[in-house]
Formats: C-alpha cells, sequence, structure tokens
C-alpha cells in the first residue's frame, strides 16, 4: 500500500517533469530544427559520401546528440535547478516524497520527454536515409546524388503541417502552442514514415538504408544522451544560475576528450564511470554497408551509460538530500 | 494537551557557497503548538517567520537546536503525510490547469487517480474556483492562484496546516472565507500555524501567538492575555440616548469617583465593507 502510494507519487513528478520539458518553447524550437535539418541536409548534397543516405543517417545521430543533448540537459537543469531556486519544488517536497526520489523521477520524466524526441528524430532520419536510397536508383552516373520527391514532401510537408495544426489548436482548441507542435511532429515523422512504405519500392529500399544498424547506433547515442541527463539533474541541485550549464559545457568537453585521456592514463579508467561517453557517437561510422553492425557494438555503450547515469543519480540524490530549499 | 509542533533552542545560520555564515535567520526560539490550535507567528519583514515555517516542514535543516513534529522529524515521511503547507507565494507550474494542479499534489500525497479527482472536484468547489477550473493557471490572478494553493495545502486533509501569508493577495471577501474555513477546520481538530503582516486576521483567528524580532521570540501568549486591558472594563447598552449615556457617566462618577470614557462601540472596517457590498449585491438582484 506505501509503495503503491509512493510509486503514485512518482508517477505525478514525472509526468509533470515530462509535461514541463515539452510545454517549454525553446523544446518545440529544437525539436522543429532536428527534424528540418534532418530532411533538408540529403535534399541538398551534392555527394553520397561513399554510401547512398550516409549524410541523412549522420545527421540524424548528430541532431539527436547536439539537439538532444541540449533539449535534455536544459529540461533537467529547469525542472531541477530552477524548480529548487523558484520555491516550486519546496511545494513537491513538502509533500511525503523523500528527495532521492524527487531527483530520480524528475529525471525519468525528462528521459521520457527525450524519449520523445528521439523517436521523432529515429522516423525522421529512417525516412530520410529511405529517401537518399530510392533517390540513388533515379540518378544518372555522375554522381551527383538525389532524393524521393515524395519522401520530402511526406518528411518535411509533414513537420510543416504539424506545426500548422498546432496553431489551428492554440487558435481555435486553446491549446499551449509548444506542446501541441512537439507532439505532432512526433506523430508527423512516424505517419510520414508509414506512408513513404506504401509507395512502390520504398518498402524494398529499408535494407539498404541501413535501417538496423542504424537503430542500434540511434540507441547508444540515446543512452549517451541519457548519462548526460542524470549528470544535468544532478549537478543543478547544487549549482544556481550559469553554474550549471557552465559544469555541464565542462562534463560535455570531458566526455570528449576522456576516451583518449583514458588511453593515455589507463589508471584513470575509473572516470568512465563517471563522464558520459560521447565516443559512442562515432558509431555513425561503423552505420557503413562494409562493416556490418554486431548488437554488442550497441550493447557495450548501453551498459556504460547505465553506468554513469546510476553514479549520477547517486550523486544528486546525495547532493540534495541535506541541500536546503527554501 | 499534546504538542503537535515543538521547538527548542532552534537557530538557523544560512551560509553561501563557501559554507561562510551570511544571515542568522533564527536564533535560538522556543515554542510549542498543541493539537487543535490556531496559532500565530508574527513579526515584522526578515524577523525570521518564513525560515521557522520552512524548519518545521524539514526543508531547512537547523544550525543547533531541536524541531519535532508529531513526535518525529519533520524529514519523516510519516509526517508530511499528516501536513499541508500554504506557501508565501503559490508557485504553481503555469502549464497545469487548476484542476491538474490540484490532482498533482493529490498524486504527490499517494492518492489515486479516480480518489484525486473526486477530492479536486471536492476543494474546486470549497476554494470557490469553479468555472476556472479548466484554465491554466498561468493566467490566474494572485487571489485565484493564491486559492488554487490553498486547495493544494488541504488535498491530503492534513492533521496539520501551515499557512505562510494566506490572505495576501485576496480581497475582504477571500479573506472573510479564509477566515471561516480556519476556524471550521480547527474546530474540526486540525491544527493550523499561520504567519500573517495583517494583524487583524492574525486577532480574528489566531488563539495563540509568538511574535518574533531579529530571530528571536520577543513575546508569546494567548491573544487574550496579551491583548486585553485587565486595569479597565467596558460596559455596552444598546438603544442609549445622549442624555441617558451623560446620566449613566455622572452616576458612574458619583458611585466609583473615576470619570468613565463614553463612546460608540465601532464595527470593524472589513464587516462594514462586507456589509456594504452585500447590500449592493440585494440592489443589482431587486433591480433585474
Ligand atoms: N535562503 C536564504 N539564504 C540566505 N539568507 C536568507 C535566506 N532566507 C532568508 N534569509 C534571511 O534570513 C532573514 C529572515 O528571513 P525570513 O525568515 O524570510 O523573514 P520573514 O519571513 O520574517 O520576513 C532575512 O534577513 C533574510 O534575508
Amino acid at each position: 500500500m506505501l509503495l503503491l502510494a509512493k510509486l503514485r507519487a512518482a508517477r505525478a513528478l514525472a509526468g509533470a517533469a515530462r509535461r514541463e520539458a515539452t510545454a517549454d518553447p525553446a523544446s518545440a524550437l529544437l525539436l522543429m530544427a532536428a527534424v528540418a535539418a534532418v530532411h533538408l541536409a540529403p535534399a541538398f548534397q551534392f555527394h553520397r559520401l561513399g554510401e547512398p543516405g550516409r549524410l541523412a543517417r549522420d545527421g540524424g545521430l548528430s541532431a539527436l546528440l547536439v539537439f538532444g543533448g541540449v533539449f535534455a540537459a536544459m529540461s533537467a537543469v529547469r525542472t531541477v535547478g530552477r524548480e529548487i531556486e523558484s520555491g516550486v519544488a519546496a511545494a513537491a517536497l513538502v509533500r511525503p516524497v523523500s528527495r532521492a526520489m524527487f531527483l530520480v523521477a524528475k529525471t525519468f520524466g525528462v528521459v521520457s520527454a527525450f524519449a520523445r524526441f528521439a523517436f521523432a528524430l529515429v522516423f525522421a532520419a529512417a525516412l530520410s536515409s529511405v529517401s537518399c536510397v530510392v533517390g540513388s536508383h533515379m540518378e544518372g552516373d555522375d554522381g551527383t546524388a538525389c532524393v524521393s520527391a515524395f519522401c520530402l514532401l511526406l518528411g518535411f510537408g509533414g513537420e510543416i503541417l504539424a506545426i500548422a495544426g498546432a496553431a489551428f489548436a492554440h487558435r481555435f482548441l486553446r491549446r499551449g502552442f509548444p506542446s501541441t507542435c512537439f507532439a505532432l511532429i512526433m506523430w508527423s515523422q512516424v505517419a510520414a514514415f508509414a506512408l513513404a512504405m506504401l509507395l512502390p519500392g520504398h518498402a524494398a529500399a529499408l535494407g539498404e538504408a541501413l535501417l538496423w544498424p542504424f537503430l542500434l547506433a540511434a540507441a547508444s547515442v540515446f543512452a549517451a544522451v541519457v548519462s548526460f541527463a542524470c549528470a544535468a539533474s544532478a549537478l543543478s541541485t547544487r549549482l544556481k544560475g550559469a553554474a550549471a550549464p557552465a559544469a555541464l559545457a565542462f562534463v560535455a568537453a570531458a566526455s570528449l576528450l576522456m576516451p583518449a585521456f583514458v588511453k593515455a592514463f589507463p589508471a584513470f579508467a575509473a572516470l568512465r564511470a563517471a563522464i558520459p561517453d560521447f565516443g559512442v557517437f562515432w558509431l555513425a561510422d561503423c552505420v557503413s554497408s562494409s562493416s556490418p553492425m554486431h548488437w554488442s557494438a550497441a550493447a557495450l555503450p548501453v551498459a556504460s551509460a547505465l553506468a554513469v547515469s546510476a553514479f549520477w543519480l547517486a550523486a544528486g540524490a546525495a547532493m540534495i538530500s541535506n541541500r536546503d530549499v527554501s | 494537551m499534546e504538542n503537535v509542533i515543538s521547538i527548542h533552542s532552534l537557530k538557523k545560520t544560512f551560509r553561501d557557497f563557501w559554507l561562510r555564515p551570511t544571515v542568522t535567520a533564527v536564533d535560538g526560539i522556543d515554542f510549542d503548538v498543541g493539537k487543535g490550535e490556531v496559532f500565530g507567528l508574527l513579526g515584522p519583514n526578515g524577523s525570521g517567520k518564513s525560515t521557522t515555517i520552512k524548519l518545521i516542514l524539514g526543508l531547512l535543516s537547523p544550525t543547533a537546536g531541536k524541531i519535532e513534529v508529531f513526535g518525529s522529524s519533520p524529514r519523516s515521511l510519516k509526517v508530511k503525510a499528516r501536513l499541508g503547507y500554504l506557501p508565501e507565494l503559490s508557485h504553481l507550474h503555469p502549464f497545469l490547469t487548476a484542476r491538474e494542479a490540484i490532482r498533482y499534489y493529490a498524486g504527490l500525497s499517494g492518492m489515486s487517480s479516480a480518489d484525486s479527482a473526486r477530492r479536486a472536484a471536492e476543494l474546486i468547489e470549497q476554494v470557490g474556483l469553479q468555472g476556472a477550473a479548466d484554465r491554466p493557471v498561468g493566467g490566474y490572478s494572485k487571489g485565484m492562484a493564491r486559492r488554487v494553493g490553498l486547495a493544494a495545502a488541504l488535498v491530503a486533509k492534513p492533521e496539520l496546516l501551515v499557512l505562510d501569508e494566506p490572505t495576501s493577495g485576496l480581497d475582504p471577501i477571500g479573506t472573510r472565507e479564509v477566515k471561516e474555513l480556519v476556524r471550521s477546520l480547527a474546530k474540526d481538530g486540525v491544527t493550523v500555524l499561520m504567519t500573517s503582516h495583517l494583524l487583524g486576521d492574525v486577532a480574528d483567528v489566531c488563539d495563540r501567538i509568538v511574535i518574533l524580532a531579529k530571530g528571536k521570540v520577543a513575546a508569546q501568549g494567548r491573544l487574550e492575555d496579551l491583548l486585553s486591558r485587565r486595569d479597565a472594563t467596558s460596559f455596552t447598552l444598546p438603544g442609549v440616548s445622549q442624555e441617558e449615556a451623560a446620566a449613566a457617566a455622572e452616576l458612574l462618577k458619583s458611585r466609583f469617583g473615576r470619570d468613565p470614557e463614553v463612546s460608540h462601540p465601532k464595527i470593524s472596517l472589513e464587516q462594514f465593507f462586507l456589509d456594504t457590498v452585500k447590500g449592493g449585491d440585494a440592489k443589482a438582484t431587486d433591480a433585474k
């Protein structure tokens, strides 16, 4: 009975954190920009970079890492750090909610908002990749790249339609614009992908579009960003104002340098448990037809990201436990 | 009487990022609050009222001294389950509607979805938010946000209610409603601890008060004992003409040898305002 009550409290916290993350205009803008970039970049490419759809997949993974990383970290800092400073957190912490649970549930809410972000972007990138493959079958021998006009229309047109739909819902149904926009863009990409699969020859292009290796790489990038979000939550329990973003920029820089550093100084291997490994991003390199990707290539980064997440959540719980909340 | 809150030599020194002490906001205070009491915490700005309340709620940890709520540490989840809190500023997620906000706090108290829906409907009526309950609270006036805050504080049927400036931002009608609510909760055995700048409000509802100044207790006791003038007695007689009053004063003077003070008893401005506004309402209805 008591456990059930705790689960309900955790659900309420996580649900509000998720809604808060998607209700921010900046979140909708980030998703808009990421999805647009994934569709438009291949349409303007002049080279195929060796294999059809390479730019779409690399672009999708980078957008997931960069836009997604900013989205997740920004949401975590706001829902934990800013709420502690503004007093919103105090109103939750006077309820029968432990501080550790507060932190973990809030972070979970942010992760579930980021999962929606990633869901949208993965469908967009998969569609864009298929578009390039179909385009490559149409092009001449001069090496200039083409995309499928139908896919572009569905993917990018779907995004425009989603934004228009959100404006309509805001005007006539009094829905919040950013959160409706966020949700509609997500579903527009799923629908665009599903519709594209009905077009002749498009479903058959999935294999050549390297869907499975791409999904494995996306899973590892997702895990890396989640571990970064956990670091953001934890750091913002103590750091005020601009200090949390500054510390996160430091963590991000450290995470890019860490693989080389640990290689040079193996004595510091324990750092791997604390610093998110953005090196996994270069898994995108493995997503190529010449070197098929084994699932373990994703399992390892996922396991490491789980360890890093656990480290930061534990550290965050310790940091928030004695903090004065006013 | 059973104590709901007991505070002994409580001290709180705030520290900066480098742990250097900055302000001693509460400096060795002692008081107890008994079950079912309406207890007022008074003091000028910066005297440590909010700090004391946050210590009682377990949001701040004391630098020294002891604080017990329902006989345990205020950090205990069992204690927090019996407590409701209205913060000085109603901090709400602006994207939630009033109903969603109340249900959110019900969820935090572990209520099931069905229970929280029922309780939210009840409270929306009780605090008078019908008609506005499904609008985002981001667009609410201060008084309406205050009502949502009050509903949130009451959501889990607390045994101890902590109200920080409960009437700030409310119009006289809202103020009266809050005071009546506090009195009726107290009648049902709920203990209430409140702060207020508005001394009239405190005088109307509190049984006992503490006055803080610079983090120390400057005075405490039953309001009746603190305010009544033991050295004088007043009489009220209805329907007295000016001549009769003069005669009575003369009589009292000749009998006791001291000059009595003769005046008309006054109603409070609040009562006058409420009577006037109610009268206006009635006229408007009549005209229809
Ligand atoms: N979080 C804090 N950090 C540093 N000083 C604080 C903090 N909160 C309150 N103070 C200081 O403590 C003193 C008492 O404040 P407070 O308890 O808010 O007074 P009141 O509620 O009576 O107006 C003030 O001098 C205030 O500046």
